[in-house]
């Protein structure tokens, strides 16, 4: 037997049985925008929690990019910051040593002399001398408006081979993909004109999260709520992502974008589509992500007059936060005084298919609420008013399923119980699953699985062109109507409390009402 | 249903790290032992400081743990000094206090914030320490006075607990629950727990005697100075039952020399004496008494009781509209 084949025996059979390593393939990860906010809070933090676990390749390099002239030791103690800050796990320093080791910085910029050459050359050094092949990531951390520049100076220093499998480049973009349906197929088409589709992934943070990655688990892996998951069983459902902050130091962003585009366009829309999509035949991305995009495509169409009955938009107005005063949304640095940007959304939607025909979904979001917390609740049909629901003054709570999406994570079951005691008298309950407390220690952030992910060419968690500007086409007529109505129609709410009344009526109006958080 | 108490374990905090800090307290006692964590509501427990009263305060903290033994909640206690601008909290402090022997042991959680915040802010505060999941109920261990901030705190609540006996100054106290008896709010009184069996005696008098009809101006109420809210309750829900106007109003007599709380009705078969004594109620018609025995409860089983109760008591609500009437300035 030649020798070549005795060695491939022995190591199938030693590899029998074995976890395959995730990371296996060496590769460079070059983040644009490496000294910004983002790579210091989350991008740095997540590799290095990924290289305590063992989970990148035993061979990486982490190379920032940026205007500003920094060494690579300065920009080591930047990451070594950001990680003692941000990090889930405390700095280890020797994982730290090893860690630090594979770091650089690169100050470039596109627009510069010689483009991002400097950068080639200096990738080209790093690469050889750690025995990379050359597999790359690009993390674009920049604004959206320079996604297309540094795609297309990648493309003019030939980093791209679209052809060639090997050695592997791919694109990391981060939400929001443009701030309309316009802006957002330009991006596409300026990114897709240097890259494959294959090679793209693009940003929601929020499907790196452990328990909405436990919604499809939930669904599909047990028996008993699939069969209920649908508009003969389901009243309603409602998904909540409430912040307690205010702007903070996004007004920037946030004056151009506002609540619909910086959340439900993109977030809150996912996770509708995680919720509402039928059961994949596989597990393929691309078979998950056909499915989610059936979703979006099955929404109703909310335009013109729909718009004012069933979409809310609202904007913070001074308040309290735990007792303390804090000023409305255009008291905040940045913000203009007549600022017509909504810093609350609520709404309510229909799917257009088989299975939700009927069922109400109602999303909200904002800032400045009275606390963190986002939330999918499916609220089930009420039993029939006969028995213990006879009483048409004091109805039974409906059972409710409640996915915690953070913090808290886990997920709860809301049902009627009999109080121990001679007599019958009920109370509602939860059949409480808490993450923490069943897994314990802490979960991984949803950087460090979406990263990951990349690294592994596992694209699952990230979203498709067509599912981007699919739920841009679907929030366009909102847009359009509340531009043409001049900011009129903007109301108000006190900081501190869950919005402003017009979004309680909304659901009021529907017979329904907004879960307590 | 009450059971002992295990241990209490406390410890200072802060309003910014309260959730860390149970968690660290949960892990604590954990270590010391099984132990259940039960919860079944939030229990938002107002109290008022500045009543300089020591033992008033410590047997307060008794009672509001006793109640917890038999209602596990996550409890959250404001001791709350009004104030007239917006601020954090002054202090916390969290608690967990375990019940029962070792093999069934169970920990309720408990919070005590200290403000001394104005009225307005104060919802901000209870509504982040809220578990979502879980009814919210607000027990006002204070007296109802305005202004009382009570509107706003019981907003985020499923249900108001309270306790009319413990009103010095009951019409205020009638006056400020308007609001929420207007907006159908769900309201307890512990004190209409203790005239049930009065209301039912007054039912077996109109049973016996068959009366078709009893006329406000024929009845009259006598009671102990102690059971002043007791006894307007009870011309509350005569006046909500029988369908009185604001200007028919019972005859209602304090009376420190009346041992008890006693309603006379003079109807067409004749005279009719209900009498509320310490351990019974005693109905006397023309032709033959009636005994019922009073069923003695505890404060703390009384409020339990309550809490586990989330039904909107609709003869509760319409005897205190008639009494929002009858106080109507």
């Amino acid at each position: 037997m030649p020798e070549t084949a005795v060695s491939d025996a022995v190591a199938e059979r030693l590899a029998a049985g074995e976890r395959p390593h995730a990371g296996v393939e060496p590769v460079t990860f070059v983040i644009f925008g490496g000294g910004g906010d983002l790579a210091h809070r989350k991008l740095l933090p997540a590799l290095y929690n990924l290289h305590v676990d063992g989970l990148l390749p035993h061979a990486f390099a982490v190379v920032g990019v940026g205007r500003s002239e920094m060494s690579d030791e300065a920009y080591r103690k930047f990451a070594r910051d950001g990680i003692a800050q941000f990090s889930r796990r405390p700095l280890d320093e020797r994982a730290w040593g090893m860690f630090a080791d594979s770091i650089y910085f690169v100050p470039a910029s596109i627009d510069g002399d010689g483009g991002l050459a400097p950068l080639g050359a200096r990738l080209d050094i790093v690469e050889h001398e750690r025995g990379l092949p050359g597999n790359r990531i690009y993390y674009l951390a920049v604004p959206p408006s320079l996604f297309a520049p540094t795609v297309k100076a990648l493309d003019r220093a030939r980093f791209i081979n679209r052809a060639a499998g090997r050695p592997f480049a791919r694109l990391i973009v981060e939400k929001p993909i443009g701030r309309d349906l316009d802006s957002a197929r330009a991006i596409n088409d300026a990114i897709a004109s240097v890259f494959d589709e294959r090679q793209i992934y693009r940003i929601d943070h929020y499907l790196g999260k452990e328990t909405v990655q436990n919604i499809l688990v939930l669904r599909f892996a047990n028996s008993i709520f699939e069969p209920l998951f649908n508009e003969k069983h389901i009243d309603h459902v409602q998904i909540t992502v409430a912040e307690a902050e205010g702007v903070g130091t996004r007004a920037g962003y946030y004056e151009q974008a506002g609540a619909l585009r910086d959340m439900v366009q993109n977030h809150m829309l996912q996770l509708l589509s995680l919720v509402a999509m039928e059961p994949p035949h596989s597990l393929d991305a691309d078979v998950v992500r056909d499915e989610k995009l059936e979703v979006l495509q099955s929404l109703r169409p909310i335009q013109g007059d729909d718009v004012d009955r069933y979409v809310v938009r609202g904007q913070y107005g001074p308040g309290f936060d735990v007792g303390k005063r804090v000023p409305g949304y255009r008291d905040e640095p940045g913000v203009d005084r007549r600022s017509t940007s909504e810093t609350f959304v609520a709404l309510q939607l229909f799917i257009d298919n088989w299975r939700w025909a009927g069922v109400p979904f109602f999303l909200r979001t904002g800032k400045r609420l009275p606390k963190r917390a986002s939330e999918i609740s499916m609220h089930l049909k009420g039993v029939p008013p006969i028995l213990f629901n006879a009483d048409p003054r004091n109805r039974l709570d409906h059972n409710v399923l409640s996915l915690r999406i953070q913090p808290d994570e886990g997920f709860a079951l809301g049902i009627t119980s009999k109080i121990p005691g001679p007599r019958v008298r009920v109370f509602p309950v939860q059949m409480d699953f808490h993450y923490g407390a069943t897994f314990g220690g802490t979960s991984p952030e949803a950087y460090e699985r979406l990263l990951l992910d990349v690294v592994v060419g596992d694209p699952t968690l990230f979203m498709r062109r067509d599912a981007v500007e699919t739920a841009w086409r679907w929030v366009m007529p909102i847009l359009d109507r509340w531009s043409s109505k001049n900011g009129q129609g903007l109301a108000t709410y006190a900081a501190g409390e869950w919005g402003p009344p017009e979004a309680n009526r909304l659901i009021e109006s529907a017979g329904r009402q907004w879960r307590a958080l | 249903m009450a059971s002992p108490v295990a241990e209490r374990l406390f410890r200072p905090s802060s309003p910014e790290t309260i959730e860390r800090d149970l968690s660290s307290l949960w892990r604590e006692v954990a270590r010391r032992g099984p132990v259940a964590r039960a919860v079944m509501s939030n229990l938002v427990v107002f109290r008022s400081v500045g009543r300089e009263d020591a033992t008033a305060h410590s047997d307060e903290a008794a009672l509001v743990s006793e109640v917890a033994s038999r209602h596990p909640s996550r409890v959250i206690v404001i001791e709350h000094q009004a104030g007239n601008v917006a601020c954090a909290p002054t202090a916390a402090d969290v608690g967990v206090i375990t019940f029962g022997p070792e093999h069934t042991r169970y920990g309720v959680e408990h919070v005590l914030i200290r403000s001394t915040c104005d009225t307005a802010s104060l919802p901000s505060i209870v509504r982040r320490l809220l578990r979502g999941d879980l009814p919210t109920s607000v027990w006002w261990i204070d007296e109802l006075t305005q202004p009382s901030g009570l509107d706003a705190i019981v907003g985020a609540a499923r249900q108001l607990v309270f306790d009319s006996a413990r009103c010095r100054r009951l019409r205020e106290a009638v006056r400020c629950l308007a609001p929420l008896i207007a907006a159908r709010r769900d309201i307890a009184d512990v004190n209409w727990r203790r005239l049930a069996a009065m209301r039912r005696a007054v039912v077996v008098a109109a049973e016996r005697t068959r009366g078709t009809s009893w006329d406000a101006r024929a009845v009259r109420i006598r009671y102990q100075p102690s059971r002043e809210a007791l006894a307007w309750l009870l011309a509350g829900w005569l006046a909500s039952r029988l369908e009185w106007t604001a200007g028919a109003a019972p005859t209602l007599t304090e009376d420190p020399e009346h041992d008890a709380l006693s309603v006379e009705i003079e109807d067409n078969r004749g005279l009719i004496n209900v009498v509320m004594e310490e351990d019974r109620v005693r109905v006397s018609t023309a032709r033959e008494t009636h005994v019922l025995p009073l069923a003695i409860e505890a404060e703390a089983d009384a409020v339990a009781a309550e809490l586990r109760d989330l039904k909107h008591d609709v003869h509760l609500h319409d005897a205190l509209s008639a009494l929002v009437r009858y106080f109507a300035p």
